[in-house]
């Protein structure tokens, strides 16, 4: 496995397990308040949803020419990853509240209890879950294609991103409580990280752009990338405590 | 339900900032052109893209760059 191929399949996995560990606190708290069959339909739903858009948007963009594709799916990988690295910086620099899985938790069992009771096949449940593995799944299917296009690697952005599915899922059943202890905002601030590194690498060759040493410069653009964002987050703590002083 | 879809379609991919998107586009029609005039255009994008996260994270946090300014 080449270090290109060992980067994406790390991305795939790491972004994966992330959005997983949010979806599995949404249904374990659906399932263990309501009725677990309807809130397993609804997960069971979503995941047939997003094969789907796997499966179709997968082949159809590893059609297009490499460099269109890269310069228009490189693009959007680039801003979806700005997004996700733009709110870690904010995290990690206190600027926006934490990821919390147990107060997520807290708050889908209060709605959930909240909600109607129902008789047979409970709505309720189903959509809730479905709502949570499609969002949070449409994440992963958005960067399993994209990686897998651009590099001609869907299988193994999938079997990456299936592989994470499988973990989390084994370890929250094993522990049968929402992961909390996974450390997910720094894992996002890693993703962040990787997909901004990958964007810029694929859009810019997409632009027209010739990279010197080719793929080995991923490397250095990611501790380039890494290191920008952990001053910004130097940067903002510094501000912030500023302001608290200033203000106080 | 079109204009729905769009919206989440929009919010999905551009997220919070919308200048993020935009001003990823200019980058990349720079590194274009830069290329295409022969300069050696793999500096820009790293640049660019450093810059434009650098402005997005300071809007994300606004009143502590505002305030920091003041005495």
């Amino acid at each position: 496995m080449s270090g290109a191929q060992a980067g994406l399949a790390v991305s795939v996995f790491l972004a994966s397990a992330v959005e997983v560990v949010e979806a599995f606190t949404i249904v374990l708290a659906v399932g263990s308040s309501r009725q677990w069959s309807s809130a397993l339909a609804g997960v069971g739903a979503a995941l047939a949803a997003l094969a789907a858009v796997v499966a179709i948007a997968g082949p159809a963009l590893v059609g297009i020419p490499i460099g269109v594709l890269r310069l228009i799916v490189g693009g959007l990988l680039l801003i979806f990853g700005l997004q996700w690295l733009r709110k870690a910086i904010l995290r990690a620099a206190g600027a926006k509240a934490l990821h919390d899985e147990l107060a997520i938790f807290a708050e889908e069992r209060e709605a959930a209890a909240l909600a109607p009771a129902a008789r047979d096949f409970d709505s309720y449940g189903f959509a809730i879950s479905f709502k949570a593995v499609l969002l949070e799944g449409l994440e992963v299917a958005f960067i399993v294609v994209t990686f897998g296009a651009n590099r001609g690697e869907v299988p193994l952005a999938a079997a990456a991103a299936a592989l994470a599915v499988a973990l989390v899922v084994l370890v929250g059943l094993a522990a049968r409580a929402p992961l909390a202890r996974v450390p997910e905002n720094a894992m996002k601030f890693a993703v962040g990280v990787l997909l901004t590194t990958f964007g810029v690498f694929w859009s810019s060759e997409g632009a027209g752009t010739s990279w010197p040493g080719g793929e080995a410069v991923l490397a250095p653009l990611l501790l380039l990338i890494l290191a920008a964002s952990l001053a910004m987050v130097r940067d903002l703590r510094q501000r912030r405590t500023e302001t608290a002083t200033v203000s106080a | 339900m079109i204009g729905r879809a769009a919206i989440a379609v929009w919010s999905f991919l551009v997220g919070e900032d919308w200048h993020v998107a935009v001003a990823v586009a200019a980058s990349l029609a720079l590194t274009a052109l830069a290329t295409a005039t022969g300069l050696p255009a793999w500096v820009l994008p790293p640049v660019l893209v450093l810059a434009i996260l650098y402005r997005s994270v300071r809007a994300g946090n606004r009143p502590a760059f505002s305030r920091a300014k003041s005495p």
